[in-house]
């Protein structure tokens, strides 16, 4: 078992990058690795609550952020200087993730074995 | 002796991360350490399937693919990101079609550097 950190840097939709970093972490959790993830940049577009109402071509692949907690996935952290800068509210982050300072994030990638940047 | 695992994620025809890879894996072989596997994964599936380019441009799929042959490094990719880009993989069979949760279980006892 190793303490992967997966950096998730990119918007949702303008890329397939956020989809297949989900695929990911979900499958480095899945053989019992120990996973957390980072969010900064434009990836905090990624947390925001998306209506599903509405038909959309897009798919509102964020309702997996919901499986973590049954793979196990205990450390979401979310860069604060990040949501700030895209005015976004801390508060309505996804059950589990936490906005934290630059320092916690460097702390948690001097502690990782692996680092995957997506 | 370190055994590194390298992530590949980047198309081989847009920028230099191919080349990168294998500059790196060249001389890791060189230096006597060993390259557990090649994952391809997102936009670096596409060397999995056939390509025919212009005689002057650098087939660095093709590279990549004899350097792991004459090594034997596992060159595996992820058969659900080739399945979405509606990549088939060529008939040479020098690309393996695997899934993420090979990629997981082989980065036990490695280290994994990404391009």
């Amino acid at each position: 078992m190793a303490q992967i950190v997966i950096i998730q840097t990119h918007s949702p939709y303008n890329h397939a990058k956020a989809r297949e970093s989900l695929d990911l972490i979900l499958a480095l959790a899945a053989v019992d690795h120990q996973v957390c993830v980072i969010f900064t940049g434009d990836a905090v577009y990624q947390l925001p609550s998306v209506n599903t109402d509405h038909p959309r071509p897009l798919k509102a692949f964020q309702k997996s952020f919901g499986l973590f907690a049954l793979y196990e996935i205990e450390h979401c952290l979310v860069c604060a200087n990040a949501l700030r800068a895209r005015a976004l509210n801390e508060q309505n982050l996804p059950e589990g993730f936490i906005a934290v300072s630059e320092t916690a994030i460097k702390d948690a990638l001097a502690n990782a074995q692996h680092i995957i940047r997506c | 002796m370190t055994r590194f695992s390298l992530l590949l994620t980047q198309s081989p025809l847009a920028n230099q991360s191919f080349a990168s890879a294998l500059q790196f894996a060249n001389a890791a072989v060189a230096q006597g350490y060993a390259i557990e596997h090649i994952f391809l994964y997102e936009d670096a599936v596409l060397a999995a399937a056939a390509m025919d380019l212009p005689t002057d441009e650098p087939n660095l799929a093709a590279a990549l693919a004899q350097f792991c042959q004459q090594q034997r490094i596992a060159l595996l990719y992820c058969v659900t990101a080739a399945e979405k880009r509606g990549v088939v993989a060529d008939s040479t069979g020098n690309y393996v079609a695997a899934g993420l949760a090979e990629f997981a279980m082989r980065l036990e006892n490695t280290k994994l550097v990404q391009f």
